[in-house]
């Protein structure tokens, strides 16, 4: 049977206007990443979270979100854009 | 047999929170490359008998995959967990005994969270496809990924997309459901089949389904 609560359907076009502002911190097998969402490929390669946390700082003042991610994938920190 | 055997994979693995953490990449790998996860814990009756609701789904599933990650005992005097043992020989049952012919065609995956310990507890396991996934939800993707390749299944992307969207889908989960009242503790707790919905409107609304 399916789970259908309609007050947890997600606003897809809320989530498409909101997506375009957001950088990630994703772990990758030998280190972790900043990936713009839409972009095809990570911008850079860090060998630690940390390091990676800070060089997001330009991409908030530009106007991004900055979601920090565990190395399970689910969210940590989710850093609202200075903008 | 459901209509969907040819797209059902059963999911047999522990369904414990530690495990959650594994879980989650594997659904969204399945579901990402177009196949439907089965786990008994799909439904949330209490009256239904777990042992009929396992095998069902073995029977309408063509796929299946076993994770033996968890079967050894955590300290003195714990009980070492069967459950999963037990339904891979189920799922080993069905292939080779059901008399309906189709059930030859089923293909199965066994995980592993350390190299080799599945041969060491399950010795008659040697020679079936065994992948580990070292108890990383990364190398999870990988090694279902990697299988689903490997029996011929179509437009597998890489791993790495598949890896970076389960991402995106965490924050975009973790986005709506908090707008929605729930806290971050909830949100990690959230039962299957509300994931597993979300999740499907997720990739309808990403166009991958």
């Amino acid at each position: 049977m399916k789970h259908n609560p309609l007050s947890l359907q997600p606003n897809t076009s809320s989530m498409v206007t909101e997506n375009e502002g957001r950088v990630h911190i994703i772990k990758r097998s030998d280190g972790w990443v900043l990936k713009k969402e839409g972009a095809e490929r990570a911008s850079r390669k860090y060998p630690t979270r940390e390091e990676a946390i800070d060089s997001a700082r330009l991409y908030r003042i530009k106007g991004y979100d900055v979601v920090v991610h565990r190395a399970d994938g689910t969210v940590e920190r989710w850093s609202k854009s200075d903008r | 047999m459901s209509d969907q055997f040819d797209r059902n994979v059963f999911i047999n693995c522990p369904f414990d929170d530690e495990y959650r953490a594994l879980l989650k990449p594997l659904l969204f790998t399945l579901r990402y490359c177009r196949l439907n996860p089965r786990i008994a814990s799909e439904r949330l009756d209490s009256l239904e008998i777990r042992l009929d609701k396992i095998l069902e789904i073995i029977q309408d599933s063509k796929y299946s995959i076993h994770d033996l990650s968890r079967i050894r005992a955590g300290r003195a005097g714990e009980y070492y967990r069967l459950n999963m043992p037990l339904e891979v020989g189920l799922d080993l049952g069905c292939k080779e005994f059901h008399p309906d012919p189709v059930y030859r065609s089923k293909r199965s995956l066994i995980l592993e969270g350390e190299r080799f310990s599945v041969l060491k507890a399950v010795s008659d396991l040697s020679g079936a496809d065994v992948k580990c996934h070292h108890n990383n939800a990364e190398k999870m993707v990988e090694s279902v990924r990697t299988w689903l390749v490997e029996i011929d299944q179509e437009q597998i992307p890489g791993p790495n997309l598949i890896w970076d969207d389960f991402n995106f889908f965490n924050a975009d989960l973790y986005s709506q459901f908090s707008k929605n009242g729930f806290k971050d503790a909830q949100i990690e707790r959230l039962p299957i089949p509300e994931f597993l919905d979300f999740m499907d409107y997720w990739l309808k609304s990403k166009q991958i389904d």
